[in-house]
């Protein structure tokens, strides 16, 4: 049965306040909306450039593992429409893709796969859309990349060095 | 390559106000249905089996589902699901299905479901507290046609 819900938040109620009404709405063409989402929930980030040129955020999260999110849909590595929230673990071959399937069987808006080198790569896609998304909703749809990263960790009993 | 996604489309440009008061919520299921019907596309809103609301939609004589999820008590629903599944004679490799999902195709998931060689295709689209513009939903929309149809022909292989 599918595991599916937008209700999970990644934060505590208490940190969820401070993106009461007033927060800027989170837009993949400027990236600084999303870093300052992050600011609001007590989460480091770092902005950069990609080889392509396009903006590129490094998300640092408690296990010292994090997220990176790539910006696509841009128009000379800027306005872009969508992100991608990536994070790898260097599994190695150790996890197969009988594990990788059944949590896409069970979890939505998030998909898990084997890159060329058999490392489990978990990613979600977010598109802003037009004039950028409410903060609450794109911190529903974090809580769910969470969900998921936590159901994958639990599920091959991950323990990060 | 850094290409625009919609160009990369060639997508149509949809004649609809970006105001928010006009996005399409899955709370309010007529709110797609008055899209499909503004785009010239048959729909048709009703009920799943788990009583949450269902829309199925034809676009170029074709038949497509639109699933409604995270809804309370089949209401205020969060999210939609563009959908497509095809039962197989024989297991399908997981191996495809990842170098599927390792592609650059955004917004999708694909998986198989081995009690019953089905491999199944889904986007799914958070409309929350706001809503998606019918532009964006528009994108989405023809997006999901092309990748369905791709998806056909690269399980057919």
């Amino acid at each position: 049965m599918k595991m599916k819900t937008l209700t999970g938040v990644a934060v505590a109620a208490s940190v969820m306040g401070t993106l009461a009404a007033g927060a800027d709405r989170v837009d993949a063409a400027d990236p600084n909306t999303i870093s300052q989402f992050f600011f609001d929930i007590n989460v480091p980030t770092k902005l950069s450039t990609d080889s392509y040129g396009d903006p590129l955020i490094s998300v640092r999260t408690d296990d010292g593992v994090g997220y990176a999110i790539f910006f696509y849909g841009c128009t000379d590595n800027a306005n872009c429409t969508h992100v991608q929230f990536y994070r790898g673990y260097e599994t190695d071959g150790q996890v197969g893709l009988d594990i990788v399937n059944e949590l896409n069987v069970e979890h939505n808006f998030v998909k898990l796969m084997l890159d060329d080198e058999d490392d489990v790569i978990i990613l979600m896609d977010v598109l802003t859309g037009e004039g950028g998304m409410d903060p609450i909703d794109f911190d529903a749809l974090y809580g769910q990349l969470n969900k998921v990263v936590e159901a994958f960790e639990t599920r091959v009993n991950w323990t990060s060095d | 390559m850094n290409i625009t996604w919609l160009a990369a489309l060639g997508v149509a440009t949809v004649t609809a106000s970006s105001a928010a008061a006009d996005n399409l919520l899955a709370s309010d299921p007529t709110t797609f249905s008055s899209f499909f019907f503004d785009q010239g596309l048959p729909a048709q809103l009703s009920t799943s089996p788990t009583g949450d609301p269902f829309i199925e939609f034809r676009y170029e004589g074709e038949k497509y589902p639109l699933f409604f999820y995270d809804c309370l008590e089949n209401e205020d629903c969060l999210s939609v699901q563009f959908y497509t599944g095809f039962e197989l004679a024989e297991p399908f490799p997981l191996e495809r299905l990842n170098e599927w999902n390792s592609g650059e195709r955004r917004f999708l998931r694909a998986y198989l479901t081995p009690e019953n060689n089905v491999v199944h295709l889904e986007m799914d689209i958070a409309t929350s507290s706001d809503g998606i513009s019918a532009r964006d939903f528009n994108d989405l929309l023809l997006l999901w046609v092309d990748r369905a149809r791709e998806f056909e022909a690269f399980i057919a292989e």
